[in-house]
């Protein structure tokens, strides 16, 4: 399950916004992603080379990403291009901030923190044949390592409803995803509410990790919207069931 | 003329300066020594509110205290669209119950931050612990409303739920609160803040506007 | 913890304001990563000392009442706490703003009080505003014969510069940096022109990475209510605070290069170039 691949799931590409920043803490790396107006995905490293600002508080403004404390604006490569305090004089080459490879993929956006990150350009290895067009549905937060968390996942010890809501009695079953880039696993629904959902995550910081919930798009917008919905409630059930894993529950139980 | 008896930086009396800005009251601002003269907890204050608490607002004879409370008669009395506290008996079962949300679990929030910031003597860890949980809820609320093509917290427009939920969602980090796995939340709050009338207090990160 | 550096040990640092210390409370601290009492005898008397780690009276420590504060020292400072004449004179205020707890280091909470170019970004429509972001020269001084840091001809343009202002103005400022872990700012009074007012910012170290700031204002003000004065100062505070408590690391740098710094930043630049000829590792990296 454990892929050779750098790219880290850090969040849906919808939890990202246009002109918006966000901090990602990594176990080793603090990090802000940001967005511009026009879509253009950037993870860098949270933090501003003037006075250490995380510029995850920042704003995008006029495609830069701009610190909260001084006003300094970096453009999409990192480095500086405006200083409020001094307006006519050009930005010191040495003011640009470490950037890292990000990228969107299946709608997540992934970034790579390995000392080899390239910074841009690195392509991501492998195509995720067969899982084709997947909708982001919701991330949840658990306590524990990513690795045993998503094991639990994949161990089949939870059954998920499948998409017509009322099925209790779907036959199920789980596949690794070798073709999906990173970790994941996928967890196939047959029977009367046959669907599929893959799970993928990042290890943050504190022991926490985050699991990204995503399942095929339909390419019908009403049914999408449903079926988001559906699974964005099947996720804090999962997230409950992760957060209490000796108790079982009717439908969506500890499986042994 | 509306009295509010004021502590700049209280995000309970910050939620009724929102409401009176937003919908455009004139008020007059009594400032309370909260920190550190502790007046709310002198006579003077006690009489007009027993609990010793702020906000309280004054409106003739009128005495108020609660923040929610003022909320509900203020949008009740002067809001002519009757959006924010609407009289749909559904809509407003809803908008009752995020305002008391807001008054009442999100306040883990600020009883983090007073820790953290004036050294009140609470159990930190605890109230991050409750805070989270009440941003979990907030956030999976938000997310699913989304999906529904829903952008507040009580329907398709703000009411006077958002304005009791944003101060201390806003102000968390002052309490060691981050927000990184609270997505939803961070595009509400946004939104929230390009309500006309909107206005920011200390601690809260206003967006600057493209 | 490592070992304190003697210029940080040998510091007078407050402690709590007179006011709030009396007999019937008592302010448990921390002064450089100890844990410290502060106690008001009966006979009005300000006492302090080191409380062990098993809760146990500890060492007595000296302690001052000066400028309406409580000071102590857990080292053997050269002088006397810095002096401040305006405390003095008639017809000021002293308005005593209250403590405000900070997770960073003394050094960065200087730093930023020093510092203008962040005013119309964090204090946007009060301190500052955009456009007008440019921070114009003004010169840094050593005044070894007190071995205080000036920042002097400091102007900027301020849309409210103090509680009672009503429009913008052009303010001049002074910034004095009386000991490594005290600045104050002497800035225009908006009713009298031939005085200034004076901002002060007293941090406690309560480790290296931890403070309680202790700031007060000294001014000539007959509009304002001390209410309206202190809300103002808190609020201005509140507002450095979230930056303060995000900078990374939390301790300030004094290697050279190790952030990148402007024209503007020159009282930054030379206050740590101060602190660390003075040898002080507390809170530096």
């Amino acid at each position: 399950m454990t892929s050779q691949s750098n790219w880290i799931p850090v969040s849906g590409s919808g939890d990202l916004a246009a002109a918006s920043a966000r901090a990602v803490v990594l176990p080793d790396h603090d990090v802000v992603i940001w967005r511009t107006k026009t879509g253009a995905v950037h993870a860098w490293e949270n933090r501003c080379p003037h006075r250490g600002m995380r510029m995850s508080f920042g704003q995008v403004r006029d495609e830069k990403l701009v610190c909260r404390y001084h006003g300094w604006g970096f453009d999409e490569e990192g480095q500086c291009q405006n200083i409020p305090a001094s307006p006519n004089a050009a930005a010191p080459p040495t003011a640009c901030i470490k950037t890292w490879s990000c990228t969107e993929k299946d709608n997540l956006i992934w970034v790579d923190v390995s000392d080899e990150s390239a910074g841009e350009g690195s392509a991501m290895s492998g195509d995720s044949d067969g899982v084709s067009s997947l909708m982001f549905c919701k991330s949840v937060y658990t306590d524990g390592d990513l690795d045993k968390v998503l094991a639990l996942v994949g161990s089949a010890r939870f059954l998920p409803l499948g998409y017509d809501g009322d099925g209790r009695d779907l036959d199920w079953s789980m596949t690794d995803l070798p073709d999906l880039v990173g970790d994941a696993i996928q967890i196939l629904v047959s029977g009367a509410g046959s669907d599929q959902i893959v799970i993928t995550g990042h290890q943050a910081r504190d022991g926490r990790c985050g699991l990204h919930i995503m399942t095929p798009s339909t390419g019908d917008h009403d049914l999408d919207r449903q079926r988001r919905l559906h699974y964005s409630k099947w996720a804090k059930r999962l997230r409950w069931s992760l957060s209490n894993p000796d108790a079982a529950q009717d439908g969506f139980s500890v499986f042994s | 003329m509306i009295k509010l008896y004021d502590y700049i930086l209280s995000g309970s009396c910050y939620k009724v300066r929102l409401m009176l800005n937003i919908l455009n009251i004139e008020y007059e601002v009594v400032p309370v020594d909260f920190y550190p003269g502790l007046e709310h907890k002198k006579p003077e204050m006690l009489a007009l509110n027993p609990l010793g608490q702020l906000p309280v607002m004054v409106d003739g004879d009128l005495v108020l205290r609660d923040a929610q409370s003022i909320l509900v008669y203020l949008a009740s009395k002067f809001d002519d669209s009757n959006s924010w506290f609407p009289d749909d008996a559904a809509a407003r079962g809803q908008v009752a119950m995020w305002t008391a949300f807001g008054g009442g679990e999100i306040m883990a929030a600020s009883a983090a931050r007073l820790h953290d910031v004036l050294n009140y003597p609470f159990d930190i860890d605890q109230q991050r612990k409750s805070a989270h949980a009440a941003f979990v809820i907030l956030d999976d609320h938000i997310a699913e409303q989304e999906i529904m093509g829903l952008d507040w917290l009580a329907g398709g427009a703000p009411t006077i739920a958002d304005i009791a939920c944003f101060p201390y969602v806003s102000l968390s980090e002052d309490g060691g609160i981050s927000r990184e796995e609270y997505p939803a939340i961070e595009r509400w709050l946004r939104r929230f803040m390009d309500i006309p009338g909107f206005i920011d207090m200390p601690g809260v990160l206003q967006h600057w506007r493209n | 913890m490592t070992q304190i550096d003697s210029t940080t040990l040998n510091q007078w640092y407050v402690i709590q304001s007179s006011a709030a210390l009396t007999p019937s409370q008592p302010r448990k601290t921390r002064l450089l990563g100890r844990d410290i009492l502060a106690v008001r005898q009966e006979d009005g008397q300000a006492t302090a000392w080191e409380v062990s780690t098993k809760g146990e009276q500890g060492q007595a420590l000296p302690v001052r009442e000066c400028y309406d504060y409580v000071w102590t020292t857990l080292g053997e400072p050269d002088g006397d706490i810095f002096s401040m004449p305006e405390f003095y004179e008639d017809g000021r205020r002293m308005v005593v703003c209250g403590i405000a707890t900070v997770q960073t280091s003394p050094g960065r909470i200087i730093e930023n009080f020093l510092d203008m170019s962040h005013f119309p970004f964090v204090h946007t429509d009060v301190l500052g505003a955009e456009p007008d972001t440019e921070v114009n020269n003004y010169k840094v001084n050593l005044r070894k014969d007190v071995n205080e840091l000036w920042a002097t001809e400091c102007g900027f343009y301020q849309p409210k510069a103090m509680a009672s202002a009503t429009e913008g103005i052009e303010v001049d400022y002074q910034y004095r940096v009386a000991n490594p872990f005290a600045a104050i700012l002497y800035k225009t009074c908006p009713d009298r022109a031939d005085a200034m007012d004076l901002v002060g910012i007293l941090p406690q170290p309560l480790d290296e990475t931890n403070c309680d700031i202790h700031y007060f204002m000294l001014v000539f003000d007959d509009v304002n209510s001390d209410q309206e004065l202190i809300q103002f100062q808190q609020g201005i505070l509140m507002q450095d605070r979230v930056i303060l408590e995000n900078q990374r690391p939390r301790e300030l740098p004094l290697q050279r290069g190790a952030e990148i710094t402007i024209r503007a930043d020159a009282a930054s630049i030379q206050y740590r170039r101060w602190i660390k000829e003075m040898g002080v590792g507390f809170g530096t990296l």
